[in-house]
């Protein structure tokens, strides 16, 4: 099977959120107290199970 | 009778010769890949990809909707050598091979562990109640949303692209997103 390369995302916004904190990366280590803006854009990388929580 | 985890990404066809009726019994329909090769290999690669899946598949189970089953061994890399019927095996290919406790890469306790914390602490990702989506007041409990943070349409919904994020709300505040790619 062919690896595809890491895909680009948004991270949702709404009144309610404004950031976003991992909790779950199958793929990588999640780096401590790293906090993602609403509407910031985010590296997913191929095949991978990403958390988020707010 | 099932399939365990290892098998679903390891296994494209059904193989329950040993079960004495020429393969012919046990669902044909297996819903699952080799990642390349059929069965055990040593290719560093497949080994690599068929452990991510197996993460990528646990999570996704765990942070799905009702109560969770997983199937025993299943943390650890049990596999039934392909066999998805092996009610006739009371041997080693129906048992429970406990062996990959402990096994870098194989054991995968402690992501189930993660992934059951994570559900205890976060009401948002154990709904009790049937999701409804969008509803007409504009308000929703899930939502399914492109790489781009727009809501999916219907046709969206058929998976064409390869990320799909899932947003949902708990009965108070908090949100939680996962995305799958």
């Amino acid at each position: 099977m062919q690896r595809r390369s890491r895909i680009e995302f948004t991270f949702p916004t709404s009144a309610e959120y404004s950031r976003w904190l991992p909790v779950l990366d199958t793929v990588n280590r999640i780096e401590a107290g790293k906090e993602n803006a609403a509407g910031s854009k985010g590296l997913a990388p191929s095949r991978a199970v990403l958390v988020f929580l707010r | 009778m099932a399939s365990p985890l290892a098998d679903l990404v390891s296994y494209a066809h059904k193989h329950n010769e040993a079960n004495g009726e020429e393969n012919r019994d046990g669902s044909d329909d297996n819903d699952s890949t080799n990642c390349g090769v059929e069965g055990p290999t040593s290719d560093p690669k497949i080994v690599a990809l068929r452990q991510q899946l197996r993460r990528n598949l646990l999570s996704s189970l765990l942070l799905a909707q009702g109560v969770p089953l997983i199937l025993a061994g299943d943390e650890v890399g049990n596999s039934q050598n392909g066999n998805n019927n092996t009610y006739c095996q009371d041997n080693p290919i129906g048992w429970i091979d406990w062996s990959g406790l402990g096994r870098k890469g194989e054991d995968m306790t402690e992501l189930v562990a993660q992934l059951t914390s994570l559900r205890r602490a976060f009401p948002q990702l154990r709904r009790r109640r049937w999701v409804e989506g969008r509803r007409p007041d504009g308000s929703f409990d899930v939502l399914w949303l492109t790489p781009q943070a727009t809501e999916m349409t219907e046709a969206g919904l058929e998976f064409s692209g390869r990320a799909v994020s899932l947003v949902r709300t708990g009965s108070g505040p908090g949100g939680a997103v996962a995305r799958f790619s």
